[in-house]
């Protein structure tokens, strides 16, 4: 018995106006690139420095030098140790970590405003005077190299670790896992190290993205004072990005006793057009990019061969890549995988109306959601940054994403995922994965992505 | 400005259902978030798990809400959702843009209203699977996955609560029935059972009204019960040998510890952080950075509503002796007893702490399920300062105390040891 009409679906009142911050772009005297973001609600910082190097930049035999180098590179610095300089940020309470990608290694930091000189003071010491010893250099390489036994153990990392290998083709940097391999870790040397450090770490090859509760005098001036003396240098990048075309393919590698298979399926397209970009967020979301796409629909809610399925449309700076991943229960493994061949196939005929309006009010409502922490406004700058998207990308985003047409959408829904090109990789049980795919041409791989014979 | 001084209006309604409503500077959101007094703790033996299941249940929809629709209207209201299932409670919880604030009154208030109508075999054979690979993915098919769950089953005994996890076993997720589910509703599924809580941008009163709409009509039909308290203490050291498909071996020391809030509880927190959380916390530093006979090294303390444990663990590097790990680690902790914690360990502790206070209010909706877990565990919604006091207050020997106290009792000892060392 119920007393209110609860058939219908409430609607918003009123409409929210929603506008992108602006953000101020200046450079420092020294050729860095700042872009300030200025949020007052509390009173925290949140500084990206972005050096535009990173795993993509490692010599091809050195696989792994771009990471070891963000593992060492605050191991000391200054007129501090190692355990000194960790113990100066934990005194102000300021969280630090670096992160190496392929195109980029960031050094991030969550501060309350009242630290924010000193943490600035920390920053530039990494960066303009790490001690980058022998000692521990040699500590951190062995980690690395612990940690590569390791990750056997993950079938997770295996599957994303073969997948981009044979996606991106061996002869591309963007093949290789930032962690690189052990036979390559193990070649790197200190000097090799100092090698990177001083062609890649320059002002001129580094931008900072500030968001948080802040002035730009103040920041000007915390900037200025410690990274002044800091002078730029021509470098030139070794980059040698070549495109692979694949065939559609399947690997696997064996994880014996697994209960499970991690699924990886797709392939690398070619690096980002800005004219498809809004087409394609419709596209992924649609396919794989929320709960409600297509792929979840059909191999979480209707069969039940998952816990959660999804489509991501990466895009790197010379490439870009669309893949599918799953982890699945291994007797269902085959079916898991003919259900995703039948999404990507299903996908060329483009999306209906119903889910390119649904998909559509997503995006344009979400915008409020995405921007809520000084953090989430500081990836979004770090990716338009990394991507070299427009200045307007921000203040133009909903607009473009309400101008797009169900049209123009599906004019591109056959070129968004090619089957024929798709590679796909399994990690699992052996005797499960060759038993089910005993009628295609499977090829066994090892950890490493090397074929065995 | 005190920002962890957090203004509210609590209430109830008739039905006995508890409202919190809290008014943030957050032009553009709402966050409502429901917790339910229920958890893996309340589950009977030969039916753990089911609290989770129940959860997943709940987005299957409800009398006029279709199956996948919840997640589907909020998301195209820009919104983000999910639930979650703990030991001692399960959480609800939706933040989108403030306009759609009855949106999600609406749909919350269908399924705790109306949710055995819509109730199908189908539906529960679904997510019976779905949940099935949940365990397998986060569980089974993880390296040390399954450490968690011996844990649970030898440091607290085989009555208490807390002996299972959420997951629940293989065995038990197949075995659930139309009835479990519906029975389980109509124990714990109560509105007088739940608490409400609203943060964002919103009018009172117009939430007030909407509130009423939505959730007066609601009967109550409480019949939830609190599950025994039991003391979980250890009388004598236990190991267990674990062989799995990994690489390194792994050692974990487990000792009873406090309930949520009992007055050793932050020592505890405090007492874990100045064991492994940096470079110069004193067993990181002893067996990853100078002796290097280990790989990584984790300390945490677990308190809920009926029991605790304190955890250490550590991963042993390629040819290390596991029994040098071990010594080393129970080397550092009588250490502690008579090479006292340094007023500088401490208040670098306190700093970070201080520091992850404020951070924790960026998020609306994590700033929603705080005032809930307050308001469970404490009674009062505005105790973030009074939580933060906690630990401000400490003294060095507090922690000495609470080492000495608890770590050197009975402990709970587990290998997770090589497959291929058998």
């Amino acid at each position: 018995m119920t007393f209110i009409n609860r058939n219908l679906k409430p609607e918003a009142t009123p409409e929210l106006d929603y506008e992108f911050p602006s953000f101020q772009k200046f450079t420092l005297s020294n050729g860095i690139n700042v872009f300030l973001l200025q949020r007052n609600e509390l009173p925290i910082v949140r500084i990206i420095a972005q050096i535009d190097s990173g795993s993509a930049h490692d010599p091809l035999e050195k696989k792994g030098l771009a990471r070891l180098l963000s593992n060492c590179i605050d191991e000391g610095a200054g007129e501090f140790d190692a355990l000194q300089l960790e113990e100066e940020f934990d005194m102000l309470g300021t969280q630090f970590n670096i992160d190496c990608s392929d195109d980029i290694t960031s050094f991030n930091i969550l501060t309350l405003t009242e630290n924010i000189d000193r943490s600035i003071y920390l920053l530039s010491l990494i960066l303009l005077s790490p001690h980058l010893s022998e000692q521990n250099f040699e500590r951190e390489k062995r980690k690395v190299l612990t940690r590569l036994i390791q990750v056997k153990d993950n079938a997770e990392y295996i599957a994303n670790r073969n997948f981009y290998q044979k996606i991106f083709g061996e002869q591309s940097f963007y093949a290789h896992p930032s962690l690189g391999y052990d036979y390559t870790v193990k070649e790197i040397s200190n000097n090799d190290l100092l090698h990177f450090y001083k062609q890649y770490y320059l002002p001129n090859n580094l931008s900072m993205i500030i968001v948080g509760n802040i002035s730009k005098e103040q920041l000007v001036n915390n900037l200025e004072k410690y990274f002044v003396n800091w002078k730029s240098t021509s470098h030139i990048k070794q980059e040698n990005y070549s495109e692979a075309v694949t065939s559609q393919s399947y690997y696997f590698v064996n994880k014996k006793d697994a209960v499970q298979t991690e699924i990886r399926i797709g392939h690398s397209t070619r690096q980002l057009v800005y004219d498809n970009f809004f087409k394609k967020i419709f596209l992924n979301t649609a396919f794989g990019g929320y709960f409600a796409s297509r792929l979840n629909k059909n191999l979480r809610e209707r069969n039940g061969y998952t816990y959660g399925v999804s489509s991501s449309n990466l895009y790197l700076k010379y490439s870009s890549k669309i893949s599918i991943a799953a982890s699945v229960s291994s007797e269902v493994t085959r079916k898991a995988v003919d259900e995703i061949f039948y999404e990507i196939n299903k996908l060329k005929y483009g999306l209906n109306a119903e889910e390119f309006e649904s998909v559509k009010s997503y995006h344009i409502k979400k915008y409020p959601l995405d921007y809520e922490t000084i953090s989430s406004l500081a990836n979004r700058i770090s990716f338009k940054l990394q991507l070299n998207l427009p200045d307007d990308y921000f203040a133009s985003y909903i607009n473009k994403i309400k101008d797009t047409t169900l049209g123009e959408v599906n004019s591109i829904a056959d070129q968004f995922i090619d089957e024929t090109k798709c590679v796909a990789v399994l990690v699992g049980s052996k005797e499960i994965i060759t038993e089910q795919f005993a009628d295609k041409n499977l090829i066994e791989l090892n950890y490493n992505g090397a074929a065995l014979t | 400005m005190n920002h962890l001084d957090l203004k509210y209006e609590k209430y109830k309604l008739q039905n006995g259902l508890q409202i919190i409503l809290h008014k943030a500077d957050k032009p553009h959101l709402a966050a409502v978030n429901l917790w339910y007094k229920v958890g893996s703790a309340y589950e009977v033996k030969g039916k753990t798990g089911l609290a989770h299941l129940f959860e997943h249940m709940m987005f299957q929809g409800s009398l006029n809400v279709p199956k996948e629709m919840h997640f589907k209207y909020i998301q195209e209201a820009g919104g983000s959702l999910n639930a979650s299932t703990a030991f001692d409670r399960t959480n609800y919880y939706e933040k989108l843009p403030s306009n759609y604030l009855e949106l999600a009154l609406w749909l919350e208030s269908d399924r705790m209203g109306f949710f055995l109508p819509a109730l199908t075999q189908e539906k529960l054979d679904n997510q019976k699977d779905v949940v099935k690979n949940e365990r397998l993915e986060r569980y089974d098919n993880q390296p040390y996955g399954l450490a968690w769950e011996l844990i649970l089953a030898n440091i607290y005994p085989q009555d208490h609560p807390y002996n299972s996890s959420t997951i629940g076993s293989i065995n038990d997720i197949t075995s659930f029935t139309i009835d479990d589910v519906t029975s389980f509703f109509k124990k714990h599924y109560s509105p007088a059972n739940a608490s409400l809580v609203i943060a964002g941008n919103f009018e009172f009163q117009q939430a007030k009204d909407l509130v009423e709409k939505y959730f007066g009509e609601i009967p109550d039909f409480s019949d939830s019960k609190l599950p025994a308290a039991r003391k979980n203490h250890l009388i004598e050291n236990k190991i267990f040998i674990h062989y799995d498909n990994v690489q390194l071996s792994r050692i974990y020391f487990v000792w009873s510890s406090v309930n949520f809030f009992h007055e050793d509880e932050s020592a505890l927190i405090i007492l874990a952080n100045i064991l492994t959380d940096s470079k110069k916390s004193r067993l990181y530093n002893s067996i990853v950075y100078e002796k290097e006979i280990a790989q990584d090294v984790s300390a945490y303390n677990f308190s809920g509503k009926f029991g605790g444990h304190f955890m250490i663990a550590a991963t042993v590097k390629p040819g290390k002796s596991i029994e040098q790990v071990k010594d080393e680690i129970f080397g550092e902790l009588k250490k502690i007893a008579v090479n006292s914690i340094t007023e500088t360990e401490l208040l670098k502790t306190k700093n970070i702490l201080k520091s992850l206070f404020i951070y924790s209010l960026q998020r609306l909706d994590s700033l929603a399920d705080i005032i809930n877990s307050y308001d469970y565990y404490l009674g009062e919604p505005n105790s973030l300062s009074f939580d933060l006091e906690r630990f401000t207050n400490l003294k060095t020997e507090d922690i000495e105390r609470a080492a000495n106290k608890y770590l050197t009792s009975p402990y709970f000892e587990l290998r997770i040891l090589p497959e291929k060392d058998r």
